[in-house]
């Protein structure tokens, strides 16, 4: 026994066997000592005993009655109960395990066996409460880990992002606001929640690769040559390399190496064309080409939302989804979509 | 166990008809082994392992309490509720069978209906108990995998961060991994923690990732730079500092990065913090990289070699560079074949 004695409920319709248990369980429990059955339950809720003894001579039907009413308690349920009376007959014991009861006895003076029965099912409710309360112990660290898993790889993803913002800060506000132009055509598309994440974070990613590229072909005021544009397009690949070993429950690496494929299959580094493209990829490139056309550069003035809706529009099921350009055309003509700075 | 089989209980007594009596009463809802004897019984529970036992008292060669003792003391069968079922109806012997671990106690005169109530009650606790367990080994082992996931996870972040740094400065590849392992065979020698040595590890690996943001020209320049140029190189240990500072690792690995251009002397940058202001670990990484930098080739010059790395060490130890660490990369660099691969 802890330091604390067990509560322990006696609910007892004849005053000497009343007495009798108070004397001779004193000693090792808490009692809680009641003469009516009709308050038991608001006792038993109150006073969460481990255990509680129904000695009924004279009110059998209404002690059992009460016994079914603690097993049908949520509350009550887990107590066991256990019926003394010496004018039960088998039916009524019946009767009281029917009603839920854990134990019956016929002698409350059989202090031995009493006691012996008590410590017994105390033992059984409290290793079944171990249990339980390992199991809440259990989830509680299950939900504390995957908040931290979450938290980890969210602060990778940013570390990431700052990383390149540190070398090349037109990227990086480039990727934030891809990010929220194409978590926005996922919404009105009805895309699930996961590909809604996937998509802001593989667009807050998707040019990380453009760290192996040169500054000086990155930030080039007018057009590339051949040979420039093919340094330039490895970035999907290296992008995707980096983010291959980045675990997360996302596609992120494979969304990141196919946002610059285009659904007829001129796009790179692969030439996929439409099935074989993610539609997180496809909403991805719509949100890409839009902004870097509405948005200025070191070496070019913005070329207008406009532009890029015409753009966009054009190549409309050629290059480009055409649900996701209809929404995001949509999202500028009628929402008064503005990308943020 | 499983639900949708009637649950096998276990009769030991040596009286057959007892048995009989019992089984034809209970055989429509259980399974039943009948048991004569207790080396019977205990042979035979093991293998079959019933879901609960009857259990007799008086009995021929071995009681009733011997055979529960025994099925008790055996982790194959301790788990089994027992149930006492005896004409042995002192109160002092059913002390003694719940003492023994018995989860009930049933003595004569024996009503049917009310030793199936009795059964049926604990075989409930059971398989609730067994249901509970169940639960909780699979959410230790799903504990047990995030718990690897994060550190995969912690792993994925520096590899990731590594690599951008390489791949925009291939001039310096693997020049962080080298001081990485440099760094923490030091730490080694010096018998710091094993925390500490993974913690001097990561810290290598990322020590020099603010210099992302300085631009190529400077950082891969050969020749002397401009006093300007090289004030803008002292950035970098401020930038890793910002760019891992938010990801959650054990060590202050952020703060091993800004310190690792600190000097004994406070002539380093960039607080110029004096001895016992800096981590050890940083004067660790610290040496770990002047070491690695002087013996390695650079585009924009040949390597120095062991000997002027060694000299350059000497020289400044206790002065620039923390005594004991020195001396340990000396000894380590001394074997001539030093590997800085893994």
């Amino acid at each position: 026994m802890s330091e604390q004695k067990p509560y322990v409920i006696i609910c007892s319709d004849l005053p000497e066997t009343m007495d009798h248990l108070t004397l001779s369980l004193s000693k090792d429990y808490h009692l809680f000592c009641i003469n009516r059955t009709d308050v038991l339950i608001e006792t038993a809720v109150q006073k969460k005993p481990e255990i509680i003894l129904i000695n009924v001579i004279f009110n059998k039907a209404d002690g059992i009655a009460c016994c079914a009413q603690l097993s049908g308690n949520v509350n009550t349920a887990d107590i066991p109960v256990i019926f003394i009376s010496e004018v039960f007959d088998q039916s009524d014991t019946l009767a009281a395990f029917q009603a839920g009861a854990a134990d019956f006895m016929k002698y409350a003076y059989h202090e031995q066996e009493l006691k012996a029965r008590m410590e017994n099912h105390i033992n059984i409710k409290q290793s079944r409460e171990k249990l339980v309360h390992k199991h809440q112990e259990l989830n509680a660290t299950m939900t504390k880990e995957n908040e931290r898993l979450q938290n980890l790889m969210i602060a990778t993803i940013r570390a990431i992002v700052q990383t390149v913002e540190s070398r090349d800060p037109y990227t990086s506000g480039h990727q934030q606001r891809v990010s929220d132009l194409a978590t926005e055509i996922a919404m009105r598309m009805g895309l699930d929640h996961s590909q809604k994440m996937s998509i802001k974070y593989a667009g807050l990613l998707h040019d990380i690769g453009k760290l192996r590229v040169p500054e000086a072909i990155l930030n080039r005021p007018g057009k590339l040559l051949d040979m420039e544009f093919d340094v330039l397009k490895v970035h999907p690949r290296i992008g995707s390399d980096i983010l291959e070993t980045v675990p997360s429950p996302w596609p992120l690496a494979r969304i990141v190496l196919e946002h610059h494929e285009r659904l007829d299959g001129s796009g790179y580094p692969n030439g996929l064309t439409d099935n074989e493209i993610l539609i997180e990829s496809k909403v991805l490139a719509v949100a890409d080409v839009m902004e870097a056309m509405s948005s200025h550069r070191p070496y070019r003035p913005s070329q207008g939302v406009d532009l890029a809706l015409k753009e966009i529009n054009s190549q409309k099921g050629l290059l480009y989804d055409t649900n996701a350009v209809d929404i995001c055309t949509q999202l500028f003509n009628q929402h008064d979509y503005k990308f943020g700075w | 166990m499983t639900q949708s089989k009637k649950p096998l209980l276990m009769i030991i007594d040596d009286n057959q008809l007892n048995i009989e009596t019992l089984t034809d009463y209970l055989e429509p809802d259980y399974a039943i082994h009948g048991a004569l004897t207790g080396p019977d019984a205990l042979s035979s529970a093991p293998e079959i392992k019933p879901d609960l036992i009857l259990l007799d008292i008086m009995m021929p060669f071995m009681d009733g309490f011997e055979i529960c003792r025994k099925l008790k003391n055996d982790p194959v069968t301790s788990g089994i509720p027992i149930i006492f079922i005896t004409g042995k109806g002192d109160e002092a012997d059913i002390a003694q069978g719940f003492e023994m671990g018995a989860v009930d106690y049933i003595t004569k005169p024996f009503h049917m209906p009310e030793i199936h109530m009795r059964i049926n009650h604990h075989l409930n606790i059971c398989h609730a108990n067994e249901n509970i367990k169940q639960t909780n080994i699979q959410l230790e082992r799903q504990v047990e995998k995030k718990n690897a996931d994060i550190k995969q996870m912690l792993c994925a972040a520096i590899s990731a961060m590594s690599q951008m740094f390489e791949n925009n400065d291939p001039s310096t590849a693997g020049h962080q991994q080298r001081v990485a392992k440099l760094a923490s065979d030091i730490a080694r020698e010096m018998h710091l923690s094993d925390d500490q040595i993974e913690a001097i590890r990561i810290a290598g690996l990322l020590h020099d990732i603010g210099k992302i943001r300085i631009p190529d020209t400077i950082l891969s320049r050969p020749g002397p730079l401009l006093p300007s140029e090289y004030e803008l190189i002292r950035i970098h240990p401020q930038v890793g500092y910002d760019l891992v500072k938010h990801i959650p690792f054990p060590w202050p690995v952020a703060e091993f990065i800004l310190q690792h251009h600190e000097k004994l002397n406070g002539s380093g940058y960039p607080y110029g913090l004096k001895r016992d202001d800096i981590h050890l670990e940083s004067k660790i990484i610290c040496v770990a990289d002047v070491a690695e930098a002087m013996t390695s080739h650079r585009p924009y010059r040949p390597a120095l070699g062991i000997d002027i790395a060694e000299g350059e060490l000497l020289k400044n130890k206790n002065i620039l560079f923390d005594p004991k660490a020195v001396d340990v990369c000396m000894s380590l660099m001394s074997d001539n074949n030093y590997n800085f691969d893994w």
